[in-house]
């Protein structure tokens, strides 16, 4: 199985463990709005997890925090959160970045979701799990709802070695072009570089070039 | 009369169909009586439809008496080894026979009687007509299983160790995050409600005021929340109609479908859904909803016949339950819309609603599933406020109902496990808000307080007793927390 990092790769074992013996399940391994009581730590100064404000009952702000943390998965959820992030420069448009760190992909992404009111269902993959879930499922399970959902982030960074990544991923981004559904890539290496060229292909280099707008650290 | 009579020539059994004439000629002048027991012989071969065809064993048996049936029956099976798979279909099928022999005993019998009369006056025919009737019943009562009862004995080890299984069960239940109890999800007075399999819940409300939109959201939170698969019967809307505010319910679910359009009733039924709208609803809502393994399944049921009685009904479960599927719940829309008497004979009373509706909560805690295992369900209908109950509940500062506002019928209050209240008027309407009040709860805390749930019911209501933040409290609430 591949590795996003060590501790932060609970949706891709729910995303793999779905595919095991042959089952065939159609539900979505996808980040949830909604949460788990246990989750929740209770600030003390609602009923439990409720408050009144204006006669309504409100969903207290420390479930809104747990459901925002459940939401944005282990992935993202310690990531720094920049509130001036304009998500509207952002928003339904395929973005590279390519030449970014980590740390900044992530605080990118996790501000992005936030700033967007938590309203996209979103997922993140790499090239090996894409490639797992053509090669498992039928293309109308597992490996079509990457197709649909509203938000994918591929990321390509520790794969291991396998020819048929740039094939695979790049059919992906062509079917969610079609369905006008943005997909950001991080990527450890520069797309253009020899390793990138070697490991996912020039198909998936050049398709990138053409159709994402890369994003540059500020 | 002639045309009951005439359908049985469908049935190719010629001793069977002038058993009947003969029974009618005998009975001639009392059309009533006799139709009695055709319509209840008709029940038995509505039934007998949904069995196992002989023809599937690869011979047709004239059945004429138990031992010759027997005889007959071996004779198929001589020689033939039955898989293991198949052997529920040839235990239903010997069972037919036997309740095919038991009818035409019967038959024969009030020939018999009838023709031995020592005084043909009205009142001898009439008490004769009556008995065959009562005997027909039990023999189409007992075709139901409906006579079986679920026992056991407080001797010995065995109770104890039932009672240990059931603990485990539940213990099994708990790990495995299978819910013990279905809850509304609600909070306030609604938050000790704790429903399970074999409770009858009852959803009370005046006219208008969201009984059926109510349940329609508690059943679509069964198959959604607990996976629970439910059998739907509506006697008062029609089928489509129900079929697509389900879809569109759960195209409205934005927890399962955030940032997604939200689709109006009113927008489809008008045609005028968006592009977008149209796409996200046929292309991922609907396939969602009807084929996402993590959901229970939904049954709809709308019967052509305008009196639908309770054999009816257990006929309806006993065949989905044989050709589809397990049912965990049963929703009847409603069940005072159902005809309470078994024959056409008479006017239905309220005790005979009453009695309907103690044989609906008995069939929701005894109900057995065709393989004979106890498979209780979760038993949901609406019932009527009267129009006094609502006048009363108006005057109140609260607008609370009492228990005895609903309609007529009391044996909803006697038989519900959890009883509850709807309340809907303008006012609520436009403030996309429906007051609930729970009036009993058998198993938990009752608090008689009513709430506020919201709701918006131009589309489709999901309910809640939260107010949703818009989009825009929702960003500012997230950028003021240190997430």
């Amino acid at each position: 199985m591949s590795v996003i990092e060590d501790n932060e790769e609970k949706d891709i074992e729910e995303l793999t463990s779905l595919s095991e013996g042959g089952v065939v399940v159609n539900r979505l391994p996808v980040a949830s709005t909604s949460i788990n009581p246990k989750n929740v730590e209770y600030c003390g100064e609602c009923d439990h997890g409720y408050i009144m404000r204006d006669g309504k009952k409100m969903e207290c702000l420390c479930v809104l925090k747990a459901r925002a943390r459940e939401y944005l998965t282990p992935t993202y959820m310690d990531a720094k959160y920049d509130r001036g992030v304009d998500p509207s420069v952002l928003e339904h448009r395929n973005i590279l970045m390519d030449t970014v760190s980590q740390p900044y992909f992530k605080s990118l992404v996790k501000s992005f979701l936030l700033n967007t009111g938590m309203k996209y269902r979103h997922i993140t993959v790499t090239a090996y799990d894409c490639l797992q879930a053509y090669l498992t499922n039928s293309e109308t399970h597992l490996f079509d709802s990457y197709g649909k959902i509203d938000f994918l982030v591929l990321y390509l960074a520790f794969d291991p070695r396998c020819s048929s990544y740039g094939v695979i991923t790049t059919s992906l981004l062509e079917k969610r072009a079609m369905n006008k559904l943005p997909t950001w890539i991080f990527s450890n290496y520069s797309i253009s570089s020899g390793v990138f060229l070697e490991k996912y292909g020039d198909n998936l280099s050049s398709y990138c070039k053409k159709n994402f707008v890369q994003v540059q650290s500020k | 009369m002639i045309t009951t009579i005439r359908s049985f020539l469908e049935y190719p059994d010629p001793q069977k169909l002038e058993a009947l004439l003969n029974l009618h000629r005998k009975v001639s002048g009392f059309d009533r009586g006799i139709s009695d027991i055709v319509s209840v012989i008709e029940d038995i071969y509505r039934e007998f439809d949904t069995y196992p065809s002989l023809v599937a064993l690869g011979q047709e048996i004239a059945v004429l008496n138990s031992q010759e049936a027997t005889q007959a029956f071996q004779q198929v099976m001589n020689g033939v080894v039955i898989p293991e798979a198949e052997y529920f279909t040839h235990i239903r099928t010997v069972e037919k026979m036997v309740y095919e022999q038991r009818l035409m005993q019967e038959i024969m019998f009030a020939q018999d009687t009838l023709a031995q009369l020592p005084n043909k006056s009205v009142e001898s025919i009439s008490k004769c007509v009556e008995d065959s009737i009562a005997r027909i019943s039990k023999v189409k009562s007992g075709f139901n299983d409906s006579d079986l009862t679920i026992s056991s004995i407080s001797y010995g080890r065995e109770m104890v160790s039932q009672l240990e299984q059931d603990y485990q069960d539940i213990c099994r239940k708990k790990e495995s995050d299978d819910a013990l109890y279905l809850s509304l999800g609600l909070g306030g007075s609604f938050k000790d409600l704790q429903l399970k399999k074999s409770d009858l819940f009852v959803v009370a409300g005046y006219t208008s005021h969201g009984k059926s939109i109510f349940l329609k959201w508690f059943v679509y939170r069964l198959l959604t929340v607990y996976h629970y698969n439910c059998y739907y019967l509506s006697l008062e809307m029609s089928h489509r109609v129900i079929r697509n505010q389900f879809i569109i319910l759960h195209a409205n679910n934005k927890e399962i479908f955030p940032g997604t359009p939200y689709i109006t009733y009113d927008a489809y039924k008008n045609g005028n859904l968006t592009d977008e709208e149209h796409d996200f609803l046929v292309n991922v809502a609907a396939p969602d909803f009807t084929m996402n393994e993590n959901y229970g399944t939904l049954y709809l049921e709308q019967p052509e016949s305008t009196k639908v009685r309770f054999s009816d009904l257990e006929n309806y479960i006993r065949k989905v339950e044989t050709e589809f599927m397990p049912i965990d719940c049963v929703a009847v829309d409603y069940l005072s819309l159902m005809y309470p008497l078994e024959s056409n004979r008479g006017r239905p009373e309220v005790d005979d609603y009453n009695q309907l509706i103690k044989q609906f909560k008995n069939m929701a805690n005894t109900h057995s599933n065709p393989q004979g295992k106890e498979a209780p369900f979760l038993a949901v209908t609406p019932a009527q406020i009267s129009r006094n109950g609502y006048e009363t509940c108006m005057r109140t500062e609260n607008k609370v109902y009492e228990t005895s506002a609903i309609w007529k019928y009391t044996e909803f209050e006697r038989s519900a496990d959890a009883l509850m209240t709807v309340f809907l008027t303008e006012e609520e309407r436009n403030a996309n808000k429906l007051k609930i009040q729970l009036l009993k709860n058998r198993d938990g805390r009752l608090d008689v307080e009513p709430m506020d749930v919201f709701c918006d019911l131009d589309k489709s209501c999901h309910l809640s007793d939260i107010a949703q933040r818009s989009e825009t409290e929702t960003i500012e609430a997230l950028r003021s927390l240190d997430i």
